[in-house]
């Protein structure tokens, strides 16, 4: 299986860099939370000056009823992984997080999923705040949110 | 350099790369603001990676 790396050092002719076996990834949660809330606020402050009130708009006098459980707000932030097995890494997510609150069980349970999955060897992190740099096999990395935490899952070795 | 004394929460690990560990830990926190996440792993791991070999993770 041939690997790669993502960057290429400037003094290396791009054409005569060789396929790497490893690819470099590093990611830090609090940063981009912080650049997101930014956002967010932009986007908000335009849908308030761009959809004024109008009768069109009202809400229809039965609503239908909102789900127990609000579903989770993925948000895919860096991923060199197939969609395929990006999306069984979110809904084993999702489901870790409905089975454990504390974030070390989730991660575990992340993990051995995959292991058991894809084969060994992965590895996962799971958070609110904290930075990586890591190494990892081309094709198997993700990093993603779900609501207010971030989930690394990478495999290497 | 830093104040501070560093605490190892869990580890299976020689007692001289623990305090390898340790020690370019609080480099790191020398070089970089604490607020740059990212800059501390990179300069661990790769640090790790020259002095132990490769593959070593950092978060």
């Amino acid at each position: 299986m041939l690997l790669r790396r993502r960057r290429f050092d400037k003094t290396t002719p791009l054409a005569t860099a060789l396929p790497q076996k490893l690819t470099h990834h590093q990611s830090s949660f609090r940063e981009t939370e912080r650049k997101m809330s930014e956002d967010a606020k932009k986007n908000i402050a335009g849908a308030l000056t761009a959809r004024p009130n109008s009768d069109d708009q009202k809400p229809s006098p039965l609503p239908s009823p909102a789900p127990a459980v609000p579903p989770k707000k993925v948000i895919i932030k860096s991923a060199d992984m197939i969609p395929d097995m990006q999306k069984e890494a979110v809904d084993i997510a999702v489901a870790a997080f409905e089975k454990y609150n504390v974030e070390k069980d989730v991660a575990e349970q992340i993990k051995k999923e995959f292991d058991k999955r894809h084969g060994p060897t992965w590895h996962c992190i799971v958070g609110r705040n904290f930075g990586s740099y890591v190494t990892h096999e081309t094709n198997h990395f993700v990093y993603f949110y779900l609501d207010q935490k971030a989930v690394l899952l990478f495999k290497s070795g | 350099m830093l104040e501070g004394k560093a605490v190892i929460g869990e580890t299976d690990m020689l007692q001289t790369m623990q305090q390898d560990a340790t020690d370019l830990a609080s480099k790191a926190l020398d070089f970089f603001d604490v607020t740059e996440a990212i800059e501390i792993a990179r300069f661990i791991k790769k640090e790790f990676d020259r002095m132990h070999g490769p593959g070593w993770q950092c978060m």
